[in-house]
C-alpha cells in the first residue's frame, strides 16, 4: 500500500480525500485482525497445540517411568540370576527374538509397544471380554486341570494333565487318550490352529535344578512356537503357595516359585513370547498364598482364585496393547 | 494288555448284584449327590460337563444321563455314575471306567503316589444299566454304595 500523504504537489481536496482514504485504511486494519474467524481458528490452533504439548509431556513421563522399571526388573534378575543368565535376560534379544515378536502381532511388521525385550511382564490393559479366548488354548498341570472343571470359562480349550513339569512336558507321552498316549503339544494339536497359547508349567518341577528346569521349559517353548508360529505364546508364573504345601510337595515355597519365576520371565525375553505375572494377583501382602485359597495342600486352587486369575488375564493382553 | 489288565480291575473290583430292577429307578445326578454327602473326601469335588467326561472316559455313546465329580488335579477322588440306555452296554462302561482308573495309576505314580491307596480300593460296580465308581478312600465306600444302591 503507498502512503498518499507524503506525495507532494497534491491539491487539499486530494489530501482531503487521502486522510479519508487513510482513515478509512486506519479503521478497517483492526477489524481484519480480530475478525470472527480468524479469532476462533487462533483459539483452537492455540488449545491444540497446548493439548499436544501436554500429551507429548506426559507420553515422555510414561515413557522414563516404564524405563526407570525396566531397569528395577534388570537390577532384581540381575541379583537372582547367574551373572550369564542375566547378560542374556537384558539383551535385546536378537533377530529371531523380534521376528517371533512380530509373528505374534499378526505379521504387521510392527512391534508391540510393551514387547518382551522391554517389559518384564504384559503390562495392564482395558479388559478384553470372553471372546478374546474362543481362539486360545491353555496347557498345563494339575493347576490347569481347574479351568474346565471350576468352569471359569465356559467352552475354553485346555490340555492339562497332572504332574506335567517343564522338564517332562516336551517329550513325555503324559496325556492318554484314546488315540493312544500324546505329548501335550500332540493332545494341543487335536484343537488346529491357535492365536493364543497360555502355558503354565513348574509347580511340579520345583524340586529340580533351575538349569534342568528352564532347559526343559525352553525345549517346550521352542516346541510350541514351532507348533504356533503365528500365535501369541504366554509364559504365566507359576501361582503360589501356602506354607503347608511343603509338607505335599518337594521344593514348593514361595521363595523358590518367585526365584524360578524370574528365570521363566528371562525365558520369556529370549524366546520373544510373553511372560504373566498371574501370581501377583494371587498373594496376599506377605507374598504368600492365603491359606483359605488352598484348604486341600496348600497349592490346587479355590474357585475365587481361578477367577482372579482370570481376571488378571482378561486385563493383560498382547492385542490390546496393539490397539492403543 | 492296558484294556485287559484295566477289564481285570474292573472285574476286581465290581460288585453285579441282582439289584438289576433298582437301575431305572435311579437319577445320576441324584445318586452322586448323595455319594458326595455319605462318603468322606480330603478334596472338594466339582461336576464335570459332558465334553470333559468324554475326554476322561471317552465317547458317552449309550449313556442316557450321567453325573461325574472330579478332583481338579490334587487328589484321585471322583465320583461316577452312568446310567445306560441298554443293559448290555454294561461291560463295556464298566472298562471304559476301568482304563480310566488305570490311567490314573500311572499319572499319580510318579506324581502323587500316597493317592495311589484310594484307587486300590476305588468301588466300581455295575448293576442293570447302572454303572458307577467311586473313588474317595472312605473304608466304609463299598457298604454305603450298596446301600444307596438298594434304595
Amino acid at each position: 500500500m503507498v502512503d498518499s500523504r507524503n506525495q507532494p504537489g497534491l491539491s487539499d481536496q486530494k489530501e482531503s480525500n487521502c486522510m479519508q482514504s487513510y482513515q478509512q485504511s486506519y479503521q478497517r486494519k483492526p477489524k481484519r485482525k480480530l475478525s470472527g474467524p480468524l479469532r476462533f481458528f487462533l483459539a483452537v490452533a492455540l488449545l491444540a497445540g497446548v493439548s499436544f504439548a501436554c500429551a507429548w509431556v506426559w507420553h515422555s513421563m510414561q515413557e522414563t517411568r516404564q524405563l526407570a522399571r525396566e531397569a528395577e526388573h534388570l537390577q532384581e534378575q540381575a541379583l537372582n540370576l547367574s551373572p550369564a543368565e542375566a547378560s542374556q535376560a537384558a539383551s535385546p534379544g536378537g533377530e529371531n527374538q523380534s521376528a517371533s515378536a512380530e509373528d505374534a502381532a499378526g505379521g504387521e511388521g510392527e512391534p508391540f509397544p510393551p514387547r518382551p525385550q522391554f517389559t518384564g511382564t504384559v503390562a495392564y490393559s482395558e479388559p478384553v471380554n470372553n471372546s478374546y479366548f474362543d481362539d486360545a488354548i491353555f496347557l498345563g498341570d494339575s493347576i490347569s486341570m481347574g479351568i474346565p472343571l471350576y468352569k471359569v470359562l465356559p467352552g475354553v480349550q485346555v490340555v492339562a494333565v497332572a504332574g506335567a513339569n517343564p522338564v517332562n512336558a516336551a517329550s513325555a507321552a503324559l496325556i492318554q487318550t484314546e488315540e493312544g498316549e500324546l505329548t501335550l503339544l500332540e493332545a494341543a494339536a487335536r484343537y488346529g490352529e491357535r492365536s493364543k497359547v497360555y502355558i503354565m508349567l513348574g509347580a511340579n518341577g520345583l524340586e529340580a535344578e533351575r538349569d534342568e528346569f528352564i532347559a526343559g521349559y525352553r525345549e517346550f517353548v521352542r516346541a510350541a512356537k514351532e507348533q504356533y508360529p503365528q500365535a501369541a505364546i504366554y509364559l504365566q508364573s507359576i501361582t503360589p503357595v501356602t506354607e503347608q504345601a511343603v509338607e505335599k510337595y518337594a521344593g514348593a515355597q514361595n521363595e523358590r516359585i518367585e526365584e524360578f519365576n524370574l528365570a521363566i520371565m528371562a525365558l520369556a525375553r529370549e524366546q520373544g513370547v510373553y511372560y504373566l505375572d498371574v501370581a501377583a494377583a494371587l498373594i496376599d501382602e506377605e507374598g504368600a498364598l492365603p491359606r483359605e485359597s488352598s484348604p486341600l495342600d496348600g497349592m490346587h486352587l479355590s474357585a475365587e482364585c481361578y477367577a482372579k486369575w482370570f481376571e488378571y488375564l482378561r486385563c493383560h493382553t498382547v492385542q490390546a496393547q496393539v490397539s492403543e | 494288555m492296558r484294556a485287559a489288565v484295566a477289564l481285570m480291575m474292573g472285574m476286581l473290583c465290581c460288585w453285579c448284584s441282582g439289584c438289576a430292577a433298582q437301575g431305572p429307578e435311579i437319577v445320576p445326578g441324584e445318586l452322586a449327590e448323595r455319594l458326595l454327602e455319605e462318603l468322606s473326601f480330603s478334596d472338594q469335588l466339582l461336576e464335570a460337563d459332558r465334553e470333559l467326561v468324554e475326554n476322561y472316559y471317552g465317547a458317552l455313546d449309550g449313556v442316557e444321563s450321567f453325573s461325574v465329580w472330579m478332583s481338579s488335579g490334587g487328589t484321585v477322588e471322583e465320583i461316577a455314575v452312568l446310567r445306560l440306555n441298554n443293559p448290555q452296554d454294561l461291560p463295556g462302561a464298566l472298562e471304559a471306567l476301568g482304563r480310566r482308573m488305570e490311567r490314573q495309576r500311572q499319572t499319580y505314580a510318579d506324581y502323587l503316589p500316597e493317592e495311589l491307596p484310594k484307587l486300590d480300593s476305588c468301588v466300581l460296580q455295575g448293576a442293570g444299566n447302572l454303572a458307577l465308581l467311586v473313588v474317595s478312600g472312605d473304608p466304609q465306600a463299598e457298604e454305603i454304595v450298596q446301600t444307596l444302591i438298594a434304595g
